[in-house]
């Protein structure tokens, strides 16, 4: 009935729709093919020994897969401390911002004061600040409070460059939240803190979820402010530490590609155990550039 | 009186709850930002350290720079280049996987966001690696395939490394077009469509008179902020060829870069950035007018 149906609204146009079908398969084969070939290539690269990551013409498997590049890594590089780095890093900075952005939500969504809708939107623009415009004067900033190469400078830079999109997100979740429910608690005696935390929280779990991820993988690579405030090995993050894999004559090309695996590792488990946070980051504008 | 007092009360807990927020942009991105705007026209004195007001002599000096003026350019290519074809693939994903009877969406979802996921850092050296003349994948399927004979220097020819860099930042970006562009299409109505092709409207009649101006607005919002954040775009460029051969492929924001931690000319890169800021800001403005009718029309 539904395909009778169809026939009639769509006419009888078997052999283009099939032609048009074979176009888009084809098509979103060599999509998902362009898509995957540079992760493939680099798990493939990393297990390959040096002898045959320097053959012209390449090849594309290796039939000696050897883990002496991944020793390496792990072994006789700062890959292991910049992993600890980045990884405190991003877990400190992912609950600061979280608090601040789950008060600001709160504040933004539950009062109505003076200025509430001009510093709601002016934090769109927050979202799109060129962060070449910020690095100079912020270099000076940090330089005059002694703050260059400390841990402080990343979690700093990094809980105000994620605070606009969090705080966005969490408002809208926030506003989506009927208000006689926290008034309900507040009645009952809870306080302002305690109505938010105990009640509005548990209700935008996955507007949580999707700002904690964001924030955790936006710190996981932040790159330009970590170059220029960090470069002792005790505070580099590992945006850092692979790049100095490519030094200035000779680049490691087989270390390089295992510390990006091992890079990526945390960044894709996440990605599959939460994916459907991140189309929901996505639709829901909880991204930056 | 008693309301009124309350309203007051009121009042003052909505910025405590906003105030740390604030405290972060404000120190982190307002501060700077307006340092930079006036250090646009301040010369340093790079031995003394002394700042005098010099008035508009930097923009000039750099508007009469031939490198900045290569950067502008670069930066209009690199950003018409990116967008368009940003687009273009992830609007032809979205309109595929909405329309079509393909099975196992939600895998084809995950392997398409693959890009979009692995950090920048990680994506811009395994497509340097890539890219490699002698032991690089890229060249050597384009020989396999024909087409080409001699390898080509991706990241180090002046005619090749603002391209290369384009195709990477192509790369990581279609997943998010593809997948806002899809999340519109979902919103137009079924029965709308279906009526119309009850009344004997084509199938290209119903998408470009229903479905084009029913996701129009997220299409403007999703392309002004590919625009922004790909004009402001530092790390891959950066990563991949430093600007260089010869500042082929540098754009603005490896200019200021360059001018502020090499040359150590502040008062240039300051002005620089302020122009890279006043377009920014255009674009934002531009930005804020969509979302704001979008809002409107919801």
């Amino acid at each position: 009935m539904l395909k009778e149906r169809q026939k009639y609204l769509y006419g009888n146009k078997g052999v283009v729709k099939y032609l048009g079908n074979i176009c888009a398969y084809v098509f979103l084969v060599i999509c998902i093919a362009a898509a995957l070939f540079p992760a493939i290539w680099m798990i493939l690269s990393s297990v390959k020994p040096t002898s045959e990551l320097f053959v012209s013409p390449p090849r594309f498997f290796t039939e000696l897969p050897t883990f002496s590049n991944f020793s390496r890594v792990l072994f006789e590089t700062s890959i292991p401390r910049s992993f600890i780095n980045s990884f405190f890093i991003a877990v400190i900075t992912t609950g600061a911002t979280l608090i601040i952005s789950l008060l600001a939500g709160y504040g933004f969504s539950r009062f109505e004061f003076k200025g509430n809708k001009t510093l709601s939107a002016s934090l769109l623009f927050g979202q799109m600040m060129p962060a070449i415009v910020l690095l100079l004067p912020l270099y000076k900033i940090y330089s005059r409070l002694n703050l260059i190469d400390t841990y402080q400078v990343n979690i700093i830079s990094n809980i105000a460059l994620n605070i606009p999109m969090a705080v966005m997100t969490l408002t809208a979740f926030l506003s989506g939240v009927p208000k006689e429910l926290d008034e309900a608690g507040l009645i009952d005696g809870c306080n302002r803190l305690s109505a938010l935390f105990q009640i509005l929280v548990p209700v935008i779990t996955p507007g949580i979820v999707t700002v904690c991820i964001y924030t955790f993988l936006n710190t996981w690579e932040e790159f330009i402010f970590a170059f220029n405030f960090t470069n002792s090995v005790k505070y580099k993050t590992l945006s850092i530490a692979l790049k100095e894999f490519k030094g200035q004559f000779v680049i490691d090309w087989g270390g390089m590609m295992s510390a990006a695996v091992v890079i990526s590792v945390p960044v894709l488990l996440i990605f599959l155990l939460c994916n459907k946070y991140f189309i929901k980051g996505i639709t829901s504008g909880a991204v930056k550039g | 009186m008693s309301k009124n007092r309350r309203r007051i009360e009121k009042n003052c807990w909505g910025y405590v709850y906003i105030a740390p927020a604030l405290l972060f942009v404000f120190a982190v991105m307002l501060i700077p930002l307006i340092y930079t705007l006036i250090m646009g026209f301040m010369k340093t004195d790079l031995f003394t350290g002394k700042i005098k007001f010099v008035g508009v002599k930097q923009f000039i000096r750099i508007f009469g720079d031939p490198y900045f003026r290569l950067a502008v350019k670069n930066t209009f290519l690199w950003t018409a280049g990116s967008v368009v074809f940003q687009f273009l693939i992830g609007f032809i994903i979205a309109n595929i996987l909405n329309a079509s009877q393909v099975r196992g969406k939600t895998i084809i979802r995950i392997l398409l966001m693959v890009p979009w996921v692995l950090p920048s850092v990680v994506s811009a050296m395994v497509w340097d690696w890539s890219y490699h003349p002698d032991y690089g994948m890229i060249n050597e399927m384009l020989k396999r395939a024909g087409i080409i004979t001699q390898s080509i220097n991706w990241t180090s020819s002046g005619s090749t490394a603002l391209i290369s860099a384009i195709i990477v930042n192509v790369w990581k970006m279609v997943p998010f077009v593809a997948l806002m562009t899809e999340a519109a299409l979902q919103g137009v109505s079924q029965d709308l469509k279906e009526a119309a092709r009850v009344d004997g409207a084509k199938s290209r009649q119903v998408f470009f008179h229903i479905v084009i101006p029913e996701i129009s607005s997220s299409v403007n919002t999703v392309i002004l902020l590919l625009s922004i954040w790909t004009m402001n775009s530092f790390t891959f460029i950066y990563l991949l060829t430093e600007g260089g051969p010869a500042h082929s492929s540098e754009i603005l924001s490896l200019y200021i870069y360059r001018q502020a931690f090499k040359n150590y000319d502040f008062g240039t890169a300051s002005a620089a950035a302020s122009v890279l800021f006043v377009i920014t800001a255009a674009i934002a403005l531009m930005y804020n007018r969509f979302v704001i009718r979008r809002d409107r029309e919801c």
